[in-house]
């Protein structure tokens, strides 16, 4: 473990004994660990072929209340070797006219129904690709203020959302050697494009703008579906004055006809339009710099994903997910995934036991990568209802 | 970012119509209960001028739901919202906060409750789902008709104080009724006072001691835990000791282990609803409590009640 994961120990240690001193005043505190054994045979991989081991992700979650109206939420993430603010953000929950609620700091945005998940929570594993390529590597999330307003129509519900965004998604993330090593399987090299056009710390963005506009109609007491409609507008970066624009839609159905079993089947598509600047060299960057002319292009393309999840008995569940979408900037690049997944509870819901077999394809690649990966996610401390 | 301005100034207009007020002030009041049993009697109380729905309908396990928008909207134009309380639905919170609703009166009928089976040690995952402010199957003990009553009654007379005299006559009459039935009962039950059963869940200590019957081991190991194959074999040993009367199991778990023990052991196998509504005959909390009453009483009579 880095000294950043014992850093992120050194914080649980002291949050516990914070507690056993001011136990009714603390925060509900739990913690998400995703311990991972796989195989890829990406060539790519300089482990191929091999069992791998990985501590993928630790979360530490901080929620409580703020006051009667108000509450807040802290997740810290220790991902493959680097610690940081995953979310933080105070939620007003009541008390605004009309049942707004306004919500400020760095949150997952609400771009679909599947991005406000954190990963560990994802039957199928991992963030998709789809949202890797259009939406950031760990999906939508910057710092930001949300309203967001429900008009109730019967039992069903309408929700419009709206967030104003520091511009943090458009930057090309940090990460490190070893996660490019185990993220292989990924394929997508979108962002190391970027880092070799600028270096990322030169990046200016500015303000983005999400709209949301969901409707949920219940089929039953415990079933529901629900549609939404999704836009994003951004700037890439302000030098070149590249701009990223998403439209997206999406659908998720579940029925659960009894305690012990339940059918989610969720889809999502995005269709991305952002500049691009075509011929790029370090020597026309450094022109750039300079104020010389540009040329930029819009490039447009658009991607889906879909899956089922069925959970058959009390603590078992199975499912496939499938996707397939255009690489953002370049033309003619067309990536699938196809993945099957199968899911034990250990006991209860505190510890799950998850198996996913998959296949990514795509030009560029000799032969189709296939993984096995075998993941055990343990959590601690109050677990909470399931959102829909 | 137009469009962002546009929507935001939709938001802003919308809620200046007023449009997703909840409609205080209207008769009937609107209650939502995280149970069915708390909804019977807010209408009992309440007689017509309640309208009480709730979250759990039917057949359901009240430890685990998910917060549908459907549940959120219910809440939006509710007056009151009625919680069992001592962390059973902490999922009652998520929905109350969910709802927007900054009007809403909370009851958390637990409140009035004198917890059984607190625990006097740190609680955690160890001991499974452990309850840290006690054992919270209190709906199922007829002696706490009335604190539920009376908490339920405080919460609506917080949205109606004109309405006092005509809900505190009908909770007065309710209670009464309920008492005559639970002393039939108990009477119904008394020849087999001090019988040991064997429960799925842990759902009985209140019914147990009021009804005063041994409750003597659960088939979960752990509470929230399904049976393990070591923890079924144990209990295997334990019916054919020929000590335990009867397999008494909440009709929201899977029988198939109850119904193998019950056919191995020749233990006989009770299975009744506990919440209202969880069968089609358990209409009422009384039609209920008569639910089990009968069940247990005639396996009782069956078997023997082989007190120790």
């Amino acid at each position: 473990m880095t000294s950043k994961g014992y850093a992120l120990g050194a914080i649980v240690c002291a949050l516990a004994a914070a507690g056993a001193a001011a136990q009714n005043l603390n925060p509900d505190i739990s913690v998400i660990g995703d311990v991972r054994a796989f195989t890829t045979n990406d060539p790519e991989d300089p482990k191929e072929g091999k069992l791998q081991l990985d501590l993928q992700s630790v979360e530490l979650a901080l929620q409580g209340y703020l006051n009667p109206f108000a509450r807040a939420d802290v997740y810290i993430g220790y991902h493959n070797g680097s610690l940081e603010i995953e979310e933080a953000y105070a939620t007003i929950l009541r008390g605004l006219p009309g049942g707004l609620q306004l919500r400020a700091g760095k949150y997952r945005v609400d771009f679909g129904k599947l991005n406000l998940l954190h990963p560990h929570a994802y039957s199928f594993l991992d963030t998709p690709l789809l949202h890797q390529a259009y939406l950031g590597e760990e999906g939508l999330s910057d710092i930001g203020v949300n309203l967001n307003w429900q008009l109730p129509l019967g039992k069903s519900a309408l929700t419009l959302s709206g967030n104003i965004l520091k511009g943090d998604f458009a930057r090309p993330h940090e990460h490190t050697e070893e996660h490019h090593a185990h993220s292989a399987g990924q394929l997508l090299s979108l962002r190391a494009l970027d880092e070799e056009e600028h270096d990322h710390h030169h990046v200016e963005t500015d303000l983005g703008y999400t709209q949301r506009l969901s409707l949920f109609l219940p089929t039953g007491t415990y079933a529901g579906v629900e549609v939404g409609l999704n836009a994003l507008q951004g700037k890439l970066d302000t030098l070149t004055g590249r701009e990223v624009r998403l439209t997206g839609a999406d659908l998720k159905y579940r029925w659960a006809p009894n305690k012990y079993r339940s059918l989610t089947v969720q889809g999502e598509w995005i269709r991305s339009r952002r500049d691009v600047l075509h011929h790029h060299h370090h020597e026309e960057a450094h022109a750039l710099n300079e104020g010389h002319e540009h040329h930029l292009e819009r490039h447009s393309a658009d991607g889906f994903l879909a899956f089922f999840d069925w959970r058959f008995a009390q603590r078992w569940n199975l499912g496939a997910i499938v996707e397939r979408f255009d690489h953002p900037e370049e033309e003619g690049v067309t990536r699938k995934r196809a993945g099957a997944f199968a899911g034990f509870q250990v006991m209860e819901e505190s510890t799950m036991v998850r198996l996913l077999l998959r296949r990514t394809d795509g030009p560029g690649m000799t032969s189709a990568v296939r993984e096995a990966v075998l993941q055990l996610v343990f959590s601690l401390g109050p677990h909470k209802a399931h959102w829909f | 970012m137009k469009t962002t301005r546009g929507i935001l100034l939709t938001v802003c207009l919308l809620t200046l119509a007023g449009l997703s007020l909840p409609a205080f002030g209207a008769t009937p009041i609107r209650v939502v209960a995280a149970i069915p049993d708390f909804a019977a009697i807010a209408e009992a109380i309440g007689g017509g001028d309640v309208n009480a729905e709730s979250i759990i309908v039917g057949n359901r396990d009240v430890h685990a739901v998910e917060l549908l928008p459907s549940f959120f909207m219910r809440i939006r134009k509710a007056q009151v919202y009625i919680k069992v309380g001592m962390d059973l639905d902490l999922w009652s919170q998520q929905l109350i906060d969910g709802s927007r609703n900054a009007r809403l009166v909370v009851v958390d009928v637990s409140s009035r409750i004198t917890p059984l089976e607190v625990p006097t040690f740190k609680v955690d995952r160890s001991y499974g789902d452990l309850h840290r402010f006690g054992n919270p199957h209190y709906w199922l003990d007829p002696a706490a008709t009335r604190p539920m009553v009376e908490a339920i009654l405080a919460g609506l007379l917080a949205v109606a104080p004109d309405k006092a005299g005509a809900f505190r006559a009908n909770a007065e009459a309710y209670i009464a009724a309920f008492e005559a039935k639970s002393a039939r009962w108990r009477e119904r039950l008394a020849p087999h006072k001090g019988a040991r059963l064997v429960s799925f869940h842990r759902s009985w200590p209140y019914f147990g001691r009021h009804f005063e019957l041994e409750f003597v081991g659960e088939l979960e190991p752990k509470p929230g835990v399904p049976p393990t194959p070591t923890h079924i074999a144990a209990m295997q040993e334990l019916l054919r000791s020929g000590t335990v009367a009867a397999i008494l199991m909440e009709s929201y778990f899977d029988d198939r282990v109850p119904q193998m023990l019950a056919r191995t052991t020749g233990v006989p196998l009770v299975k009744v609803p506990v919440l209202v509504g969880a069968e089609p005959a358990a209409t009422t909390r009384e039609a209920m409590f008569e639910l089990i009453v009968e069940g247990l009483a005639n396996a009782l009579q069956r078997g023997g009640s082989m007190a120790p």
